[in-house]
């Protein structure tokens, strides 16, 4: 593939799932300048290897892998410099439905807390609807690993709003 | 609630926040200029400090053959722009010199490593102002041997694919390189090592765009230093040495990025693959030896903490120059480690970083030239400025302050600092 013709090809996946990916990478991270700079250094990353990846059934399994992975060497560094751009790509909007309680903005903060890998298992198995077997092969764990992130998260999620309805 | 509510919940939850996340661009040439930014910074700050201080005695300004004009004087007179007999739009003009110093100092003026640099669409050095085709942006500047250059740049409208050329002391091409490349430049600025991004093909050039050698090989440009070109292979192809007179061929160790300018040593940076994939290791081996033993190695978190990654070596071998791992931004921590012991002498985090975007260190081995990032905090990145610094960083602005630009969400830098 030249590079004219894996720009265009590029440009044209991540114009159709650019929506899906944003939203993906905010629920990783939790506010919008995290998420568009992660999904900004993820593509850049995917796009480097684009002529591989473009051949793949599942394009966004990849893409999911590497913005996951991505953000975890984020977590992982304290020192890391963030940049912030003064550009928004991503906005977020209130939510259109009923407004926000009490419960559930607690619940989200609750998420926000959650170490990255679990709030990776949370997000792909509970938002993006994967399988046990589907997230496991993202995060680059076992089913096994998935079952016990998920469940820690859940055991935590119901302690932390016992806590808070008490 | 049972475990199934709490599922519910949660995934009403996400999908609620989800919905509220609206994209208002294009995150596809954002990601491509990002990654080919990603690659030409590693491009541009190899041999950052190798390249040595020549010609500057040259009376008048050397243009190559392919350059039809005559010998031109190279101080700024009268004249406001050259003929551009190739077609390019690119001129020479004074700058803000009185005209009467300008007409009565007439020293000849060549361009030096240590004095050019780059300002948004011009290459300045000394009193003299190359203007570049209007809205070039810059992306990385080598001055080579005869005072000419080799400039990686695209333009600001249009396509962001980035070219490479060799320039005439005036700024008149000489000599197209490809497009989206690497190179490597001389540390006596005599040859040129250039890859393109189209295809296999490494070619030496002379500076006046002559083709001194050619090889079709897989590998990356790893340096060009006294007759040698060094190519930089993975670990299943190893790195080449290749003598560029005799075509003579053998083979080194893999991940090769630097070599001394005495061709003694060689500096390998490569990463070890994690569930995180970030840990970068380097180290310095010994090529006048068999088996080219290590002579200093650092690896991973606990050795290389701030994921240095050499991409030269100083003019005296000293030290090696490159950058600490800043990983998602905009701008890029410069690093200077000893060779001896791997032992940073130059930035770092915290209150050690060293913000900015090009770099070099002077042939006294102590001052670090480069283009930083001013501003404060450093992200946004908003303020540019040349400066020079010492070692334990001293800075003074050299050019003053400028404001940045964002273009979509990419910020760059309006200062290039010469490698």
């Amino acid at each position: 593939m030249g590079d004219t013709e894996r720009e265009a090809d590029f440009s044209a996946y991540v114009r159709a799932r650019q929506g899906s990916l944003a939203r993906f990478a905010y629920l990783l991270t939790g506010d919008p300048h995290s998420a568009q700079d992660l999904l900004q250094s993820s593509l850049a990353k995917v796009y480097g290897r684009w002529d591989h990846i473009s051949t793949v059934e599942a394009p966004d399994a990849y893409v999911r892998k590497v913005m996951v992975n991505e953000h975890t060497t984020w977590w992982r560094r304290a020192w890391r410099h963030r940049e912030r751009t003064d550009s928004e790509l991503i906005r977020v909007l209130d939510p259109a439905a009923a407004p926000e309680t009490a419960h559930d903005a607690e619940l989200w903060a609750h998420v926000c807390s959650l170490a990255p890998q679990q709030r990776a298992a949370v997000v792909l198995r509970y938002y993006e609807d994967l399988s046990e077997a589907q997230t496991a092969e993202i995060l680059g764990v076992s089913v096994g690993t998935v079952k016990s992130h998920t469940s820690r998260a859940l055991s935590s999620l119901r302690r932390t709003m016992k806590e808070v309805t008490s | 609630m049972t475990t199934t509510d709490h599922e519910n919940e949660l995934q009403t939850l996400l999908r609620q926040r989800a919905a509220g996340v609206e994209v208002s661009g294009d995150f596809g040439p954002v990601a491509v200029a990002r990654r080919r930014r990603d690659q030409r910074t590693r491009a541009a700050l190899a041999a950052a400090a190798a390249v040595a201080v020549v010609a500057v005695a040259v009376p008048v300004l050397w243009l190559s053959d392919r350059d039809p004009s005559p010998p031109v004087p190279a101080l700024p007179t009268a004249t406001t722009s050259l003929p551009t007999p190739s077609g390019s739009v690119r001129s020479t003009s004074p700058t803000d010199l009185p005209s009467s110093t300008a007409a009565t100092v007439p020293s000849p003026s060549v361009a030096t490593r240590a004095d050019a640099y780059a300002l948004d669409d011009t290459i300045r050095f000394g009193d003299t102002v190359v203007q570049l085709e209007k809205g070039t942006v810059v992306e990385s500047l080598a001055v080579l041997a005869n005072g000419g250059f080799v400039l990686q740049s695209h333009l600001s409208t249009g396509s962001s694919q980035s070219e490479m050329e060799i320039l005439s002391p005036t700024g008149r091409t000489v000599r197209a390189l490809g497009a989206s490349g690497t190179y490597a430049v001389s540390p006596d600025g005599t040859r040129v090592l250039a890859k393109d991004g189209t295809g296999d093909t490494l070619v030496v050039y002379a500076p006046d765009g002559t083709v001194v050698g050619q090889r079709r090989d897989a590998r990356e440009v790893g340096a060009v230093v006294r007759g040698v070109a060094y190519l930089n292979g993975d670990s299943a192809q190893g790195s080449l040495r290749w003598d560029l007179a005799t075509g003579d061929t053998s083979p080194l160790p893999a991940h090769l990025v630097a070599v001394s300018p005495d061709g003694t040593r060689a500096a390998l940076q490569w990463t070890v693959t994690t569930d995180a994939q970030d840990e970068v290791c380097w180290s310095v081996v010994d090529l006048t030896r068999p088996r080219f033993p290590q002579t200093v190695e650092k690896c991973g978190p606990g050795e290389n903490p701030t994921m240095f990654m050499p991409t030269a070596f100083s003019s005296k071998g000293t030290y090696l120059v490159g950058s600490h791992y800043v990983d998602g931004g905009f701008w890029f921590s410069a690093g200077v480690v000893r060779v001896a012991d791997g032992t940073v002498v130059l930035g770092g985090t915290g209150a050690a970083l060293v913000s900015g975007w090009s770099w070099h260190l002077d042939d006294d081995e102590s001052t670090v030239v480069i283009s930083r990032n001013t501003s404060r905090p450093v992200s946004p990145a908003t303020s540019n400025a040349l400066q020079r610094c010492s070692l334990d960083l001293a800075c003074t602005d050299v050019q003053p302050r400028v404001a940045l630009r964002d273009r979509g969400g990419l910020t760059e830098p309006r200062y290039v600092v010469s490698r």
